[in-house]
Order: structure tokens, then sequence, then C-alpha cells
């Protein structure tokens, strides 16, 4: 493994990371591993590294900025005892026990049990009203009166459809057939040109025509 | 002041791009002055000495414009 050199790690991420970021650093981490020797990232924001050693270096200055022209590259690596080390930070001592008698009594007089009658008060009779709309629906979602409309229409159509039928069967077009031949004679007797005259439309009608007449001025 | 540039053995490696494709790359070792190692990989094209020196002359002057 590449030993670490927080000199290098530097001017490896001023010069091609210039935009300072912990996206940028993840990317460099990711692109240039050597540089980070088997380091990990962590820190609140991502900004810190951890070396296989336990060293840790921070690596962004003023990381939490949102203003990314105040951050910058670095490699510092902290002095013991500095509570920003750590992901989770404990809060600095001395500690103080609670103080039970601090905590508010609960009042005795049931406050949310008035107000959840009154609410149903005003329902009415909400549970007739819901029992009869759900007979409405149950009765109407019976399918007792499409069964006796179906029995009614669409089963005698069938007997109906049947008779038709079998009386069609039963029907011999031979009479007809014949019948229309015998009329092809009577029919090719009347072919022919149209040699009828025209009518005539008899002289031209006289329409007289009214003169015009001029807008009287008052 | 110019930093002298030392460079270690050179090897030949491959990366893989998004679509798992082995790209072949030349991973060189270097130090600029006392500084480093700088390790850098490049892709292993007709001009990859090019590249490398572009990238060396970069760093050199990130080096340089570093506070002591």
């Amino acid at each position: 493994m590449t030993p670490f050199n927080p000199t290098a790690l530097l001017a490896m991420l001023v010069t091609f990371y210039p935009l300072v970021s912990v996206a940028e650093l993840q990317r460099a981490r990711r692109e240039r591993p050597d540089y980070f020797a088997g380091g990990v990232l962590f820190g609140s924001t991502g900004e810190k590294l951890r070396l296989p050693d336990s060293r840790v270096f921070d690596l962004i200055f003023d990381a939490s900025n949102p203003d990314p022209t105040r951050r910058r590259w670095q490699v510092i690596e902290p002095g013991p005892g500095r509570p920003d080390d750590e992901t989770f930070p404990l809060e600095r001592g001395p500690f103080t026990p609670i103080d039970g008698s601090t905590w508010p009594v609960p009042s005795p007089t049931p406050i949310f049990t008035p107000l959840v009658a009154g609410a149903l008060a005003t329902l009415g009779d909400a549970d007739g009203l819901f029992g009869r709309a759900a007979s409405t629906i149950i009765e109407a979602s019976s399918p007792a009166a499409l069964t006796t409309m179906f029995h009614s229409t669409i089963d005698k159509a069938e007997g109906t459809v049947g008779s038709s039928r079998n009386r069609l069967n039963a029907a011999d077009p031979t009479d007809i057939i014949i019948a229309s031949g015998g009329q092809a004679p009577t029919i090719d007797k009347h072919e022919g040109e149209y040699t009828e005259a025209p009518p005539h439309d008899g002289p031209p009608r006289h329409v007289p025509i009214p003169e015009p007449r001029r807008p009287e001025l008052s | 002041m110019d930093l002298p540039v030392i460079y270690g053995v050179i090897r030949d490696e491959y990366d893989f791009d998004r679509d798992g494709t082995p790209v072949p790359s030349k991973l060189v070792p270097f130090f600029i002055g006392k500084h480093g190692p700088f390790t850098e990989r490049i892709p292993a094209t007709s001009d990859w000495a090019l590249e490398l020196a572009r990238r060396v002359a970069a760093l050199k002057a990130a080096l340089q414009s570093l506070p002591t």
C-alpha cells in the first residue's frame, strides 16, 4: 500500500478538484485511492479521513458552510481531546440529574372525554343512518331483480328464436325459384333503348317587371 | 526553485469503466522534491507521457503555491 503523505494528498486535491465539497472528496477517494492510503472518510459531513493506523485528518476547512467559496482543502491532524473529533459528540459536563418534581402533574379533570362525547352527540342517530344506508346497498346489490328480468326476457327469446329457426329450416323455396325464372322473359321484353320523345315544355311565360321607385325624401 | 521529479516503476494496469469494460492504464508513482509519493493512473493511450507531464507540472505548481 502506498504510504500516506499529507502534502501529496493536499496538492492532489488542490490540483485536480478545484470545487471544494464532500462530494468531490468522495470522488477523489474513488478516482485516486492511492493518496488516501486505505483510509476511510467519516465525520458529520464526511470530511474527515481515518487511516488504518487510527490517525485522523480533517480535509475540508469549514465543511458545513453553505457558501462553497468559503470552504477550502486542508490536511490537518487535529490534536487529542477535541470534542469535534467525534461523529456524535457528547455534552460537556458536569451533568445534573433531572429533578422529578419539575415535571407537570397530570390534571385530574378529564379533558378529552367531554370533547369526544360532545362530538358524538352532534352526530345524532348516526348508527341508524348507517344501518339504513347499508340495508339499501344490500338490497340494491341483490341479483334477484336481474335474474327475474333475465328469465322473463332472454329465456323467452330463446324459444321464439328456436321456433323461427325451425320454420326457416322447414320452408321450401323451390316454388319461389321457379316463379322467379318465369319472370325472366317479361323482363327481357322490356329491355331496349328508350325512344319515347320528351314532353313539350310549352311557350315561355311573360312575367312583367315593375319599374323601380324613387325613395321619397321628406 | 524547480523541484526535481523522481519516477518509480511504471506498471501497466487495467481500470474498468461504467460498463465494466477493461481500460488499460499506466500506474505512475513519483516524488516531487521531497514530497510524495504521488500516484497517478493515466489511460494508456499514445500520448500518455504527455498527459503525465501535464499532471506533474500541475502538481508541482500546486506544491509551490502551498504555504510552508
